[in-house]
């Protein structure tokens, strides 16, 4: 097999499509069944072809030996908005209901190296949480040279967080071009906004028609600015639960919110992003059938969680969700740094009493069924996309690093890994 | 040394051709400034060509068509972006010119023939690009085209601030439904949609300013979006990422001048372009600059033929006046640069400045 090392990976090309590779040997979370100890895994045109402990390899295929090592499926971010370039979202309008995330992401940000040399084949990309309503992901496949498109329009993103009216202002007097003088300024307001234009769309009715135009600056081409029926209709899908909803709420306030707004306008799934305090909304969140994206949970600062230890309780809310049987997966939000990954969450997680068999299951198989790419990953099953990350280790310990990836096929050493070719 | 090359002219020389090459021993018969035939003098004398005309012998110089940028800010004001709007198609760059300005002037004699008079990258959509034939004189420069190009850009670093957008994401929202919204709009209902109507439906340009490969991406996306559109990458710092693509879209490139402080990246760029035949300018507000531009590019492997292209047949073309300028052929005008020289070597000096075409029309009080 022809390995590509990361720190290389701009002069990556692409090993023929057609090629059939044989991963031999290591253990192997299938994440379908059982770990399969000492397995054989074939790959051909980039899918998973057969999976088992008596698979006979073929004539020709490439071994690539991983004996000794821990097999899993890539591991994905439910949510995150670090490879966007210079904006994660649009920041003159509160609601840009068809403004689509991927435009803004950027082939070559660092962070996707970075989170492919810790095992992460997959991502779900998110506007910020600044927006009240943000606009449209994409779940994205990660390669060291770029990215590919595995689902556009995944959900619609809003938020009802403070950091939506964070910075906005009230005009007191005169007329200003500057568009941070514009509402909502308070909590109350963000609900306010998210209701009217649920409201409007219900009503066939152009968004923010009755704010007029003190909404943003009176010389604004608001007929260049919005495509009415469009934004309509996303609002209208996501009400039908055609289109999912994620809901950044972050105190037990914002996630109470959330589960309303979604009873009221008869939304029939909402996916919570970031959930500081989903741990006081156990029974509530499971009855609503809600989904929970968690983090990212570094660098909480302590006021927006009611308990001292804000720390161990953030990490403890995985362990909880778990225990209550509501579906979770983990994300990285903006976090582009060190330990930008979501693996580095879920081994907090573990420390905090998850099961390292539900970590596991909550970075592969789980985040997949949340973010709407269960069909083509998350298992190592025939018929899915050979993503896969071999492991030195155990995958929920901190010492463990990721030794090679694959996504869709193709193989890449990470920086300090090396090739059992 | 300028002249105005009126009535019927044989001007002899070097002459250096659309594919790089030199006709030694060439002339050219030009009949009130538009060229009419050329070969080798030889040639030309045997068919008659000389007959009625007056001799211009630059025989042992070196005459090559006169320069074309087209991105150009040129003699206007300094502010490039207006701050009113993020979009603005009605607005025309070529009224932000001084014709009295010195940079014109020097434009002038630096052999620019034609420069696209573009507003900056601080707008969605920024106005309308002018095609400008440098005049010889303060009052003599031509309006060839005032709607030449409609200018765009996803460069979010560069736009006005705390304005809609603020975004590569809004911008790309703002520019398709522009773009959607002018075809869709029967004529003379919407001035906006009017004014965006002739790039929409691919009668223009339209040069979109987009740097990094997500910028270059999203480009991509609005000309598979909107199949009409003549597409050209402006700025396309990541270009060598995205060449396949730029080729299959069909789009064309506008790169930065090159010069002593360009990037390794931005001095691959030329070549790298043209080892998969996408045409590519570059944009420069200075004559001089064009040539820097031709001689790195020539230093770091591009050929002859895509240099001379790149400021001259190209953006000429871009513009839309590529059957009046851009080489020297039958048709065109004789808009000719005489070196001492090969044109294409930086340490070749210009000699004069011949200008078929528009005469000047009255000299500064």
């Amino acid at each position: 097999v022809r390995m590509t090392f990361l720190a290389c990976a701009m002069l990556a090309a692409r090993a023929p499509a057609s090629e059939t590779i044989a991963v031999r040997g290591g253990t192997i979370h299938t994440m379908a069944g059982d770990p399969i100890p000492d397995g054989m895994i074939l790959i051909r045109d980039g899918k998973i072809a057969e999976v088992g402990a008596n698979v006979a390899v073929p004539d020709g295929a490439r071994i690539l030996d991983a004996r000794g090592l821990i097999i899993t499926p890539g591991l994905i971010d439910a949510g995150t908005w670090a490879p966007c370039g210079r904006a994660a979202h649009e920041d003159a309008r509160e609601d840009t209901i068809d403004l689509r995330i991927e435009e803004a992401i950027e082939p070559r940000h660092p962070w996707i190296r970075r989170a492919l040399a810790d095992g992460t084949t997959a991502a779900l990309v998110t506007p910020d949480n600044m927006p009240a309503i943000g606009g449209l992901t994409v779940v994205i496949g990660l390669r060291p040279d770029g990215v590919e498109i595995l689902r556009r329009d995944a959900a619609l993103k809003i938020a009802i967080t403070g950091e939506v009216a964070m910075g906005n202002m009230m005009t007191r007097g005169g007329v200003t071009s500057d568009y941070r003088f514009r509402r909502p300024t308070t909590r109350m307001g963000i609900l306010w906004l998210l209701r009217r234009r649920f409201l409007e769309a219900r009503e066939g009715k152009p968004p923010g028609e009755a704010e007029g135009l003190a909404w943003v600056h009176p010389e604004a081409p608001t007929d260049l600015a919005r495509l009415e029926a469009g934004e309509i209709a996303i609002l209208r899908q996501a009400m039908a639960g055609d289109l999912a909803l994620r809901a950044a709420a972050n105190l037990r306030s914002d996630i109470e919110a959330a589960l309303r707004l979604a009873r009221e306008y008869g939304i029939p799934k909402i996916t919570i992003e970031g959930a500081y305090e989903a741990a006081y909304m156990l029974g509530e969140l499971r009855a609503d059938g809600a989904r929970v994206i968690l983090g990212p949970h570094f660098d909480v600062p302590a006021r927006y969680v009611e308990r001292a230890e804000a720390d161990e309780y953030l990490w403890s809310i995985a362990a909880e969700l778990a225990k209550a049987g509501i579906p979770f997966a983990f994300s990285s939000g903006g976090r582009a740094g060190e330990w930008a990954g979501v693996r580095g969450q879920a081994i907090h997680a573990v420390r905090a009493n998850l099961a390292p068999d539900a970590a596991l299951r909550a970075l592969t198989r789980g985040a997949a069924e949340i973010i709407g790419i269960a069909e083509r990953a998350g298992t190592i099953e025939p018929g899915k996309r050979a993503d896969l990350a071999a492991w030195s280790g155990p995958v929920l310990e901190w010492t463990t690093r990721a030794v090679w990836v694959m996504a869709a096929g193709e193989v890449f050493t990470t920086p300090g890994g090396s090739s059992g070719d | 040394v300028n002249q105005t090359l009126a009535g019927i002219i044989f001007l002899t020389g070097s002459l250096l051709l659309p594919d790089g090459s030199v006709l030694d021993d060439g002339a050219l018969r030009i009949e009130d400034g538009i060229i009419t035939a050329l070969g080798t003098k030889v040639d030309l004398e045997a068919a008659g060509a000389a007959r009625d005309a007056r001799a211009i012998d630059r025989a042992g110089r070196w005459i090559a068509p006169g320069f074309v940028s087209p991105l150009a800010r040129t003699g206007c004001e300094p502010e490039a972006d207006e701050s009113y709007t993020s979009i603005s198609p009605e607005i025309l760059a070529v009224e932000a010119v001084d014709p009295w300005s010195e940079a014109l002037a020097n434009a002038a004699r630096g052999g620019l023939a034609v420069a696209g008079i573009a507003p900056g990258a601080g707008n969605v959509l920024g106005g309308w690009v002018g095609a400008l034939a440098i005049g010889d004189g303060p009052l003599a420069s031509e309006v060839l085209d005032p709607r030449a190009a409609l200018r765009a850009s996803l460069d979010a670093s560069r736009f006005v601030p705390q304005r809609m957008p603020a975004s590569l994401p809004g911008a790309v929202s703002i520019l398709r439904r522009a773009i959607a919204i002018a075809m869709d709009r029967p004529p003379g209902a919407d001035p906006k949609a009017d004014a965006i109507a002739p790039a929409a439906r691919g009668e223009r340009a339209i040069f979109i300013e987009a740097r990094t490969a997500g910028e270059i991406d999203a480009a991509l996306r609005i000309r598979a979006a909107s199949g009409a559109i003549r597409l050209v990458i402006a700025g396309a710092d990541d270009a060598e990422d995205r060449l396949d693509a730029i080729r299959d879209a069909g789009a064309a490139v506008i790169l930065d001048p090159l010069g002593p402080a360009s990037s390794a990246r931005a001095l691959r760029a030329p070549a790298a372009l043209e080892s998969r035949g996408i045409p590519f300018a570059f944009a420069a507000d200075a004559p001089e600059e064009l040539r820097w531009s031709i001689a790195l590019a020539r230093l770091h492997g591009t050929s002859r033929r895509a240099c001379l292209a790149a400021a001259t047949e190209t953006p000429a073309r871009l513009l839309g006046i590529g059957d009046r300028f851009g080489a020297i052929a039958a048709g065109r005008r004789a808009h000719l640069i005489v070196f001492d020289g090969d044109p294409l070597a930086l340490s070749s000096r210009i000699v004069e400045v011949l200008r078929g075409g528009a005469p000047r029309k009255e000299e500064k009080p």
